[in-house]
């Protein structure tokens, strides 16, 4: 059962790595609209212009 | 700075139905075409024909009348006021810069309704600068954010591109991560909640596990709930610190109170290897009233959005004219006496001022409720307050903003606000309430349980704090308020808060305005002479006369137009045989301010307006001239009619009235209009103890409030005019109907968007979300009480106490959300 003492801080690593993906993906708004981008792919261009300029 | 070309007093329109019009679109033939060609193109002869093969030939008729009663998509809804979008001090609530160069802002934008409206929307403002602009539109949330160079375009023209495409936009004033933070709140709880639960498994398997992993398992649990506590628990300990330092019972008080207890108690348990540890208690009681707060806020915000329409609080500003004849626009506080103002049509005049201009048709309405159109001349002093006609008019202000009528007005309304207090809430005392039973249930049980050891009865008493208070009530209110706004939304309520959801069902006495609350906003115009519609012309000479006055609102957007376009129209359909008279052709058409609107046509020339302009030659016609008279119509000079303008009781305004008082709530009249008239349009209403009182200044408003409600009953006032802003702030509840003036809609707790009607199931919905507060309140002590009870004479195991928790929150969940 010692095995237990290794397995566990693992899922647990595992887990929270999980978990920061999340808080990344919620605070940067990967979640703020769910139906709309996957419709963008439908889109003939985009803001092409103004994000090259941004770079 | 902006230049602004100065529109000549006189208007010139070329009529329409001057130029032969396509048959199905309805716009103009080209002139290469034959002369008796009916169509534009091939395409609408083709729908024309198979419009009317179908015999569905009204659709033309259908169309001529809804092109009437809405105004085209081109029409700007804000005027000329757009530029108010590029001023730094208007922007600085939704915009703020991004990078160096850019600035990035965030719009409302309404009436989008599938991905086309998107595409659309963002393609025809990118392509205003697609190298500077950058535009996101949210389907979902109803937003844009816009990104831009402001150095290289202006917001203002965005806005306008989107406003004329059909999308109204207004500005964002919320922060915009505060939905993702409660949604990371939320996820952080829930992934703690789950993982503690099988940590926890070990406390209830009692001895299912050695002592040695039973330690180690709850310090990876205490490890996760200090996790849960500092991220997702953050919104308890902040409210619970602001109601402290605020001297309020907040309801997070004792919710964090109880998490805290709990968590050092758990936590000192752990330090020395005992049982008796709460940490996925406390984590399912965060993520759950973290949820139910969640769905509460994504119903707020979809109708905060609502209400940013109503309260854009653009009225704040107004437009200054420098010494070369620039405009910029400043905060109505800035503005000193002696300074140029430019105030355009239908706009309120904010301060006193004196008119620079030649002449200009105000109405006192919004100040005194009286619902005439006066006309001022060029060095009149102007009162502050009263709206504008139909055009921009130059004014000199004789007194500083901050110290106008508006300014203080609106002072005042806050002064009376503050003085009002705290209206204590249903939810509110009964959240104090539940502290109190639970601290007293807690005492009791300390003595008890006195002759317990020390840890046990510690145990049993955070168990008791745990489960009693937060949870039932904690997610009961917001999920109950999140149903009233949503009700309220659908039949036509915006709440502007919690309280006048609460409040609206108590009110004993409803006061009315009467100008533009219960009465339309426009005048009916009444012919007064001759006594019939034939104008005691030929037949068809008064046939034409009146299709020509039936279009007259085509030409003129002015009041009276629009009201003698309205008489002409019922008429007509009256008149028999129905016959388009071919004579009634509009030439020319040419509007003079203050004077009226003379029109050159095939019967003649026709003129309409005030006497001395219509009528050439008063002694030929038979007509006398009346006080009571607003516009005349004369044709080549002989005055042929004579209309008074007549104010309209709200078609619904009876029926609610009647059913206010069949519900025994009192009901009284406040009005600043004269005395007789309202008199005359209380007798007319005929609802049962509908008393009414004229001739009001704002302020006497209030002292006739406060003194008819002696017996202090909750008041409710119902106005839409600058001079119900004081007595809007004075009743418990202030309501404002649709189109009120932005100043008063500011001060309303609750707006009636479509028409009064709503008024009557908003009460209802009032009603019963008090009646489901109650029902939740009343659960969570009777359920809490009986399990302590148990609890305490040890007939209750924490293995019970883990199934009976999600049970109850269930029940209330059902409480809350189904009433």
């Amino acid at each position: 059962m010692e095995v237990l003492y290794i397995l566990v801080p693992i899922s647990l690593l595992l887990a929270g790595l999980g978990l920061l993906g999340f808080y990344w993906a919620s605070m940067s708004g990967q979640f703020d609209d769910l139906k709309q981008p996957a419709e963008s792919i439908l889109h003939d261009e985009g803001a092409t212009e103004m994000k090259r300029r941004q770079k | 700075m902006i230049v602004f070309h100065t529109k000549s007093a006189v208007k010139e329109v070329i009529d329409r139905s001057s130029v032969a019009t396509c048959k199905h679109c309805h716009s103009p033939i080209p002139e290469s075409k034959s002369h008796n060609e009916e169509f534009c193109c091939h395409g609408c002869r083709t729908a024309f024909e198979m419009i009317h093969a179908l015999e569905l030939d009204n659709y033309y008729e259908l169309l001529a009348t809804s092109k009437q009663n809405s105004p085209s998509l081109r029409d700007n809804v804000k005027g000329d006021s757009y530029d108010l979008y590029d001023e730094a001090d208007f922007q600085k609530e939704f915009c703020h810069p991004s990078g160096e160069q850019l600035m990035s802002c965030r719009l409302y934008v309404d009436n989008l309704s599938c991905y086309a409206c998107v595409w659309l929307g963002e393609r025809a403002v990118r392509s205003l600068a697609p190298e500077n602009i950058d535009i996101k539109i949210n389907l979902a949330s109803g937003s844009a954010l816009i990104l831009y160079d402001p150095a290289k375009v202006k917001l203002s023209t965005m806005v306008r591109r989107l406003e004329q495409l059909g999308y109204p936009t207004s500005p964002m004033r919320q922060d915009a991560n505060e939905q993702r933070r409660s949604l990371t709140q939320i996820g952080v709880a829930g992934f703690c909640f789950a993982n503690l639960m099988l940590f926890a498994v070990t406390d209830y398997l009692d001895g299912g596990l050695e002592v040695e992993f039973r330690n180690f398992f709850n310090w990876i649990s205490a490890g996760l709930a200090t996790l849960c506590l500092l991220v997702a628990g953050r919104p308890f300990y902040q409210n619970a610190w602001l109601s402290l330092r605020r001297g309020m019972i907040h309801l997070d008080l004792p919710i964090f109170f109880a998490i805290f207890i709990a968590y050092i108690f758990s936590l000192y348990n752990t330090i020395r290897g005992q049982a008796g540890v709460y940490f996925d208690s406390l984590a399912a009681i965060i993520f759950l009233i973290l949820v139910a707060r969640y769905f509460q806020k994504m119903i707020l915000t979809k109708h905060l959005r609502r209400s940013a329409f109503y309260n854009q609080g653009r009225h704040h500003y107004v437009r200054r004219l420098e010494s070369d004849d620039t405009q910029t626009i400043i905060p109505l506080s800035q503005v000193k006496a002696g300074d140029r103002l430019r105030i355009l049509a239908h706009h309120v005049l904010p301060a006193r001022c004196r008119l620079s201009s030649d002449e200009t048709e105000l109405s006192s309405e919004l100040v005194d409720g009286e619902p005439e159109w006066k006309t001022f001349r060029k060095g009149d002093e102007l009162p502050a307050g009263f709206l504008l006609g139909e055009l921009p008019a130059d004014v000199e202000a004789l007194e500083d903003g901050a110290k106008s009528f508006l300014a203080r007005i609106s002072a005042a309304s806050e002064r009376i606000q503050a003085a009002r207090g705290q209206f204590t809430q249903l939810s509110e005392t009964l959240g104090r309430w539940l502290v109190v039973v639970v601290l007293a249930i807690v005492a009791i049980q300390w003595f008890a349980l006195r002759d317990l050891p020390m840890a046990e009865k510690m145990s049993r008493m955070v168990a008791t704090l745990l489960i009693t208070c937060p949870c039932t009530f904690g997610i009961g209110t917001p999920l109950v308020f999140a149903r009233a706004f949503r009700l309220g939304y659908e039949t036509g309520v915006v709440w502007n808060n919690q309280r006048a959801v609460e409040t609206l069902a108590k009110i004993r006495h409803f006061f009315f305005d009467k100008t533009g609350t219960l009465t339309l906003p426009n005048a009916k115009a009444q012919l007064v002479y001759p006594s019939q519609a034939d104008f005691a012309l030929e037949a068809d000479v008064a046939a034409g006369l009146r299709e020509i006055l039936s279009r007259v609102d085509e030409v003129s957007s002015h009041h009276v137009a629009r009201g003698i376009a309205a008489w002409a129209r019922g008429v007509k359909s009256q008149v028999e045989p129905v016959l388009k008279p071919d004579r009634a052709v509009i030439i020319k058409a040419v509007e003079v301010k203050g004077q009226g609107l003379s029109l050159e046509t095939k019967l003649g020339l026709i003129k309409i307006g005030r006497a001395k302009f219509a009528i050439d030659n008063r002694t030929s016609s038979g007509m006398r001239l009346s006080s009571q008279v607003t516009a005349y119509v004369s044709l080549n000079g002989l005055g042929v009619a004579a209309f008074r303008f007549e104010e309209q009781a709200k078609p619904e305004a009876e029926a609610l009235l009647k059913t206010l008082a069949k519900q025994g709530r009192k009901l009284t009249i406040l009005s600043g209009d004269q005395s007789q008239a309202v008199e005359r349009f209380t007798e007319s209403m005929a609802a049962v103890g509908l008393s009414s009182f004229g001739k009001l200044s704002p302020v006497a408003k209030v002292a006739k409030l406060s003194h008819l409600n002696q017996s202090k009953e909750q008041t409710a006032m119902v106005g839409n005019g600058i001079n119900d802003i004081a007595v809007l702030s004075k009743a418990d509840l202030g309501i404002v109907v649709n189109q009120s003036s932005d100043w008063a809609t500011e001060k309303a707790d609750m707006i009636l968007v479509n028409d009064l009607a709503a008024l009557i199931p908003a009460l209802s919905i009032s009603r019963r979300a008090r009646r489901a507060l109650l029902s939740c309140f009343i659960y969570a002590i009777s359920f809490n009480t009986l399990g302590i009870v148990l609890g305490t004479i040890g007939f209750i195991s924490p293995v019970m106490a883990a199934i009976l928790m999600p049970i109850s929150s269930l029940i209330v969940f059902s409480l809350a959300t189904v009433w």
